[in-house]
């Protein structure tokens, strides 16, 4: 921050863009990020220009981040560089992607519309009576409304902890805390602003909820994933049936038992399961068990004790709008409807 | 009326010569050796008994501090729902060290998922299972490879036991040195279910829980059963495990006898198993057991009647005594059969009648007298067997000596055991070439 602080900009003709109907704010560098603030100005929408995909998705993250003046809601268009990412959330909270700067006119009806929007609803401030998932759920379902979105559909998302993002509501928290999330919209879905449809179901750390787990093969008797798989083998003439290594003898393969050679297999012996050894205890078993490591808090689990998290998609219902709508435009929709 | 005068007559006017040469069979084989050996036996087992009771208490309170580890192998095919009862009993044991290696064959039912349930519910300590069948050999070699414990018992998944069963089979390893191999007491379970049933509930009492008292204090048991017996590490490592069935129970006995291992037969230990409910059933599984005498006595072990190395007097006395009167008395039977065919042929209507009521007379009075020798594990068993003891002479002497015969002719001429599909012809095959 003390870089940012330290910037100067020198040239603010620099800094907008004007198309026939409206002024962008252009973004080019994160440095400029503090122009969103400043009072004196003028701005209909953002245009953000950056090469570099970190640089370009940590501009639109703090851009949907800046409540002030609900600077969050303006519509931001990417102009050359678009995120690359299909699972990244700043992809789906951008309004649209310009390749040159002459495109950016075909998005002023975008754009009007978007504006048009923002002006019917009413923000909420948080205070002492509101409670953060009320504040967050406000926070969402404006940027909804602004958008005419009436449904939070999860997108399968590889930075996010439980694997999945919604990303009206997720680009307000680390992808490490995305189980708050799903926690918020849930508290919607009770309270009756959201309702909801089955998605898909995730496997999470009864710790701390992440899904970022490692799946390991492990000793039923002291856990350790230090297990080694062999062919058991049962020798026909005798019946003797033992781990393959028990018939090594040399170079050749020789039953324990009756010290013969083995022939081909089919003919004198077959293989008819498998067996694990753990290099730790000794111990040996068929099926060995399957736990998770979560890379988060590191704590293993056997993979039967796993919370088991059912992501779902939201439709906003009238509570929801109710929330975020002025009082005369809710008049306004009451009448019409 | 006139035949019952007639037959009347017929018995009263019979001096004893006469009945020692019409019944010659029954007072020279039958009642010498079931009865009066197995009388004296007895007797003497119960006197010594009154003797080893205090050594047998000392014995048991070392066996207890020791505390081997004892493991449960359990193999079987298609056996899920057998083997969670089994589970159940076990764990009402009052001797707790022990370790459950349920092994499945090949198995097409729901075996997998109930072995492996019960695995992960800790119920048992093992379950593996075989993807492709190889025989009931195979499956026990795979819970011994895996087990750990001291001490090995075999059990069949469609058993149940007492609750001091696993403690009472292992304590004669305690009592008495070199000892192999202990063979538990199979009881009927289902005894009430049908009179094949009922009827096999007797035979069990008489040739299991009496007649291996007195063949293991002969010291010619050679049969300790696949449903419940106990072998030490060190005997089945040394044997290599179970050979190819049918009959490997008591293929593995012989084989620790030649070894010079001592076999005991624990009355104690009490097993229940349900037998076959229909007569075509029995058939079956007799043709099976009686097939495997021919196939492991007179083939596989044979040897034993020789003077080689490993020669045992015992052994020798074992298996004669089991071709005598397994074998040699079937034979004789048909020669008893033509003999009053063609000497008797016109008193043969009162000598068949007289013939059953003697043995009928044998059985009631063996099974009164013999009642006091066993272990009392029926709730009313006088009141409930004796009712069907007349059908004995019929379903011993003339039913399953029928099936014996056939069993024996099946495989002397036809090698038929090789072609029993309760063990994989893959494997079959190569013990027929082996000659074993």
């Amino acid at each position: 921050m003390a870089i940012m602080d330290s910037v100067i900009v020198p040239f603010l003709s620099h800094d907008h863009v004007t198309t026939e109907q409206y002024n962008y704010l252009r973004i080019d560098h994160v440095s400029k990020l503090e122009l969103l603030e400043k009072n004196n100005l003028e701005y209909d929408a953002i245009m953000v220009c950056e090469a570099d995909q970190h640089l370009l998705k940590y501009i639109i993250r703090k851009i949907r981040n800046t409540w002030k003046d609900n600077i969050y809601l303006r519509p931001v268009i990417t102009l050359q560089y678009q995120v690359e990412s299909g699972s990244a959330c700043e992809k789906y909270v951008t309004d649209g992607h310009a390749g040159t700067i002459d495109e950016l006119e075909q998005f002023d009806p975008l754009v009007k519309q978007i504006r048009r929007e923002i002006q019917a609803l009413s923000f909420l401030h948080r205070d002492a009576d509101t409670s953060p998932n009320k504040f967050w759920l406000n926070i969402a379902i404006s940027y909804m409304r602004s958008r005419k979105k009436n449904r939070l559909t999860p997108v399968s998302s590889f930075d996010s902890s439980i694997g999945y993002i919604w990303p009206e509501l997720s680009i307000h928290f680390a992808p490490e805390k995305q189980n708050l999330v799903a926690e918020i919209l849930n508290w919607g879905a009770a309270h009756n602003y959201l309702s909801t449809g089955f998605s898909d179901i995730v496997y999470v750390c009864p710790c701390c909820g992440s899904n970022h787990l490692l799946f390991r093969e492990t000793c039923t008797k002291c856990g350790s994933p230090n297990i080694e798989m062999e062919d058991l083998i049962h020798h026909f003439p005798c019946a003797y049936i033992g781990k393959a290594s028990d018939y090594e003898n040399g170079e050749q393969t020789k039953c324990p038992k009756c010290r013969k050679s083995l022939k081909n297999l089919g003919q004198d012996h077959d293989k008819p399961s498998s067996i694990y050894s753990c290099n730790h205890c000794n111990h040996s078993a068929q099926q060995p068990a399957i736990r998770a490591k979560c890379t988060l808090c590191r704590h293993e689990t056997p993979v039967e004790q796993l919370k088991v998290l059912q992501v779902c998609e939201y439709n906003l219902l009238f509570q929801a709008t109710e929330l975020v709508m002025t009082n005369s435009m809710m008049d306004v929709m009451q009448e019409t409807a | 009326m006139d035949y019952i005068d007639e037959l009347i007559y017929y018995v009263q006017f019979s001096d004893m010569a006469g009945w020692i040469r019409m019944f010659w069979l029954f007072f020279f084989f039958e009642l010498l050796r079931f009865f009066l050996v197995d009388l004296i036996i007895l007797i003497a087992w119960r006197f010594k008994w009154l003797f080893i009771r205090r050594y047998e208490k000392i014995n048991r309170s070392i066996l207890l501090r020791a505390n081997p580890l004892v493991s449960i192998i359990i193999p079987g095919k298609n056996e899920g729902e057998n083997i969670y009862k089994l589970v159940q009993s076990l764990q009402l044991q009052t001797y707790r060290n022990f370790e459950i290696i349920v092994v499945d064959d090949g198995s097409d039912d729901n075996t997998p998922m109930i072995g492996r349930s019960l695995e992960q519910s800790g119920l048992i300590n093992y379950f593996f299972r075989n993807e492709v069948r190889g025989g009931k050999a195979s499956a026990a070699n795979l819970g011994f490879r895996a087990s750990k414990g001291d001490i090995i018992v075999h059990l069949d998944a469609d058993c149940t036991m007492e609750p001091d069963a696993i403690e009472n089979i292992i304590l004669p390893f305690f009592m008495q040195k070199n000892i192999g191999a202990v063979g538990g007491n199979i009881v009927v379970r289902n005894y009430k279910r049908s009179l094949c049933t009922s009827l096999q509930g007797i035979e069990y009492i008489d040739s299991i829980s009496i007649g291996r008292i007195v063949a293991s204090e002969l010291g010619i048991y050679r049969m300790v059963s696949g449903a419940f017996g106990a072998f030490t590490r060190e005997g089945l490592t040394r044997v290599g495990g179970w050979d190819i069935g049918p009959g490997l129970d008591g293929d593995i006995t012989v084989r620790l006898r030649k070894l010079g291992y001592n076999i005991r037969f624990a009355p104690a230990a009490v097993c229940y198993t349900d037998v076959p409910v229909k007569f075509k059933g029995l058939v079956k599984q007799r043709l099976r057991w009686d097939r495997s005498f021919v196939r492991f006595r007179l083939r596989k072990h044979r040897d034993v009647f020789f003077p080689t190395r490993s020669f045992r007097f015992s052994n020798f006395i074992s298996f004669a005594e089991n071709l005598t009167y397994s074998f040699i008395l079937d034979i004789k039977w048909f020669i008893y059969f033509f003999d009053l065919l063609f000497n008797y042929s016109h008193v043969l209507q009162f000598i068949i009648p007289m013939n059953y009521l003697l043995y009928l007379s044998a059985y009631y009075l063996k099974f009164l007298v013999f009642y006091f020798f066993r272990i009392n594990y029926y709730e009313k068993p006088a009141t409930y067997f004796l009712k069907y003891i007349p059908c004995m002479p019929l379903y011993f002497g003339y039913f399953l000596r029928f099936v014996r015969t056939t069993a024996y002719i099946q495989e002397l001429l036809f090698k038929k055991s090789y072609t029993d599909k309760w063990n994989p012809l893959k494997t079959s095959r190569h013990a027929k070439r082996l000659r074993i």
